[in-house]
């Protein structure tokens, strides 16, 4: 991994990244920042971002919410049927040098579809949304 | 090939929170039973003295009264004309298991002393009486007499007196 | 021309969507025990969500999103996930309501029992949300609500002592036969009723759903400031029949079937007719808010995608809770429990996690980085939502109490 250089933007954790929207890089809402991680650079001892934390489990993690949390990953685990070629714990974290726009929203340059937090999008569209008759068009006069 | 391990020593995140919310949540499901223990209402519960009795006829002879003076009006509208016969069998069905209701709980609880027994024969009369000529009332609507429901309906009148009279020789 | 009739449309909609089944059962009850003496609180309620819906819809209108989509964010988790859980459960209780009193009012039509109609009510409820573009939907109940109007022509034709009616609610007083308990408690229940949480959750999320900006912004204050007030005369012509007609006779309301009967007295089958329409197109519209705002809460404090603009596709979870919320509520109403009461219970409970919902639309609407520096609230207007809140937090904080007190208004 690359030394963390000293520049970059010095943000307020909690105020400017903690809970915020996310959105794909094809503006599609893909879940909120439910968690940061935090780096330690070894030898300065400053602290770096250096990820999002989005999916299932991940806040109830925050929250304190341990068991829960494991839950939801494993029941996430079953749901997960469309095999990428990213680890479980990837698909929860997300690079910070994926994040681009940081304002009301924060813009992340990946599909959606790679992110944990679709899964469960995913097996509700096919599983049930898609065999209600009238799922695919916008709603008519 | 080597899958990246969550960075847990590095990550921070508060442990302390835990304790005040277990009992937090705690304190909410003793709320809602004891919510829902005192929101189930007046009448089944068991009445020690002749207060409470005497609170717990007043309760049942109100209800009873309300119920009456419905029918009464039901019935003096749908014989205007005023109102059809859906709605008016439907509301008339309403108030007769209104009654119904009311008679049989009051009927269930029992009563502390003597005294509650008098008041006991009394107001079962009374809520019999009233529950016989709703009935009445009823048949007629069900049968499409809606014309005719004001003059079935007038043994009511002398029911919402005498519950009147009731109520008002418990008065506090 | 154009501009004059979306106004025009736009207010008609607000009185016409104001009443649901909590105000028609609370403004009936209160008349036949109470006489006029809780109109004031009616008053009180109106001006209380009028301050805090033109908010909502300011804060909508000016970044795009709607107010629980920013809880999270601004307030944290925590307070998210109560406030959430606390709207989620009201939600329910209100939807079981709002379903029951459609199947009410049509069985008053039918005579067919209202629980068989209640699985057919759903799925009406549960198409339209499904299918029927938004505006639309919103244009129709809105509008159909306005039979409901029938209510001000009953208490005209009645002719009261005008004199007698105003000065009841300028003067208001515990009648002899209550306590100051229940009069707190209807009070309390009353005051949710005109303040129901859902409501503004759904303007909020309806507002970035029509797509409002800026140039919004003025019609939203009309609808508010013209819609919402006659919306509350409109209850309180409820409140006025059944004062004036069931009161006298000793007429404690505990039916649905009860509040139309003034109408009918007075105004003859056509007005029965009016009422009932009236009653379905707002217990109906309610229906449908009710069912939509389970999604937008839910899906917005997980960041879900969400919305009916859409293709249902595009947002296949916030349907889905959708489609168990109506489940859920059908399955409830089904075990034949009195709608009547899950009614009170529900304004009862909505009264008592006001501050919840309230408490962070004024902190975003004062916040610059979500209205922008120009729009955030002046000072008249903090204070009054501040007072409000006060408001809010005495009136939750004596609601279980009084519960308990009065055992549920008995």
């Amino acid at each position: 991994m690359s030394n963390p250089t000293a520049t970059g933007r010095v943000l307020h954790a909690t105020l400017d990244l903690l809970d915020r929207q996310l959105r794909d890089r094809n503006g599609k809402l893909c879940g909120n920042v439910d968690d940061l991680e935090i780096t330690r650079d070894e030898e300065t001892g400053q602290m770096f971002i250096t990820a999002i934390l989005c999916g299932p489990g991940v806040l109830a993690y925050r929250m304190g919410r341990r068991r829960l949390g494991r839950w939801l990953e494993e029941a996430n685990r079953r749901v997960h049927d469309t095999p990428t070629h990213h680890e479980p714990f990837e698909r929860t974290r997300i690079p910070i040098e994926l994040a681009g726009q940081i304002g009301p929203t924060i813009e992340l340059a990946v599909d959606v579809d790679d992110m944990a937090t679709h899964d469960t999008e995913r097996w509700t569209l096919t599983h049930i949304i898609s065999h209600i008759p009238g799922n695919a068009s916008r709603a008519h006069q | 090939m080597t899958s990246t391990p969550r960075p847990r020593s590095t990550r921070i995140r508060p442990v302390e929170q835990r304790r005040p919310r277990r009992t937090a949540g705690r304190a909410a499901l003793a709320l809602v039973a004891v919510l829902a223990a005192s929101c189930s209402e007046h009448s089944v519960g068991p009445a020690r003295t002749y207060d409470d009795y005497e609170r717990k006829s007043r309760t049942s002879a109100e209800v009873a009264l309300s119920a009456v003076e419905t029918v009464r009006l039901l019935a003096e509208t749908s014989s205007d004309g005023n109102a059809w016969g859906a709605y008016t069998s439907v509301s008339l069905s309403e108030q007769e298991d209104t009654l119904a209701e009311a008679e049989g709980d009051y009927a269930s609880i029992q009563p502390p002393d003597h005294r509650s027994d008098d008041l006991r024969v009394k107001l079962l009369d009374l809520l019999g009486t009233a529950a016989d000529h709703i009935a009445a009332v009823r048949i007629e609507a069900r049968r499409g007499n809606l014309d005719s429901l004001e003059q079935v309906a007038r043994p009511l009148a002398d029911d919402s007196a005498a519950l009147q009279q009731f109520l008002d020789s418990i008065k506090r | 021309m154009k501009k004059v009739l979306g106004v025009a449309l736009g207010v008609l909609t607000a009185i016409g969507g104001f009443v649901d089944m909590g105000d028609l059962v609370a403004n009936a009850e209160t008349g036949a025990r109470f006489d006029m003496n809780l109109a004031w609180v009616v008053i009180v309620g109106v001006v209380g969500i009028i301050v805090y819906a033109e908010m909502a819809g300011r804060v909508a209108a000016l970044c795009g999103r709607p107010v629980f989509d920013l809880v999270r964010e601004r307030l944290g988790p925590r307070f998210g996930l109560a406030n959430l859980l606390a709207s989620f459960f009201i939600n329910m209780l209100t939807l079981t309501a709002e379903i029951a009193g459609v199947a009410l009012s049509l069985s008053l039509v039918s005579s067919v029992n209202y629980l068989f109609l209640i699985p057919f009510v759903a799925l009406l409820v549960w198409l339209v949300c499904w299918r029927m573009k938004f505006e639309t939907m919103e244009r129709v109940f809105g509008l159909l609500g306005l039979c409901l109007l029938v209510f001000a022509v009953t208490v005209w034709k009645i002719g009261p002592d005008w004199n007698h009616l105003f000065s009841d609610a300028t003067h208001p007083h515990v009648p002899h036969s209550e306590t100051v308990f229940t009069y707190a408690y209807f009070g309390i229940a009353l005051f949710g009723a005109a303040m129901t949480p859902y409501e503004v959750f759904f303007f909020s999320s309806g507002a970035v759903e029509d797509g409002w900006t800026r140039k919004d912004l003025g019609e939203n204050k009309i609808n508010v400031l013209i819609g919402f007030p006659l919306g509350a005369a409109l209850s309180l012509a409820i409140m006025a029949c059944t004062h004036l007609l069931l009161a006298p006779r000793n007429i404690s309301v505990d039916q649905l079937s009860q509040v139309a009967l003034p109408v009918a007295s007075v105004v003859g089958r056509l007005g029965l007719a009016i009422v009932i329409i009236g009653i379905f197109a707002a217990t109906f519209g309610a229906a449908l808010e009710t069912s939509l705002s389970a999604g937008y809460i839910v899906a917005q404090y997980l960041g879900w995608p969400w919305g009916k603009r859409g293709a249902p596709r595009t947002a296949s979870r916030f349907h889905v809770v959708i489609l168990m919320a109506i489940i859920g509520a059908t399955l409830f109403g089904l075990t034949g429990v009195d709608p009547v009461k899950v009614t009170e219970y529900s304004i009862v409970l909505s009264a008592a996690a006001l501050p919840l919902t309230y408490f962070p639309i004024l902190v975003i609407a004062n916040d610059p980085r979500y209205v922008g520096p120009e729009h955030t609230n002046g000072r008249f207007l903090n204070a009054l939502a501040s007072v409000y809140l006060v408001i809010l937090l005495l009136v939750a904080i004596a609601t279980i109490p009084l519960m308990i007190i009065t055992k549920g208004g008995s």
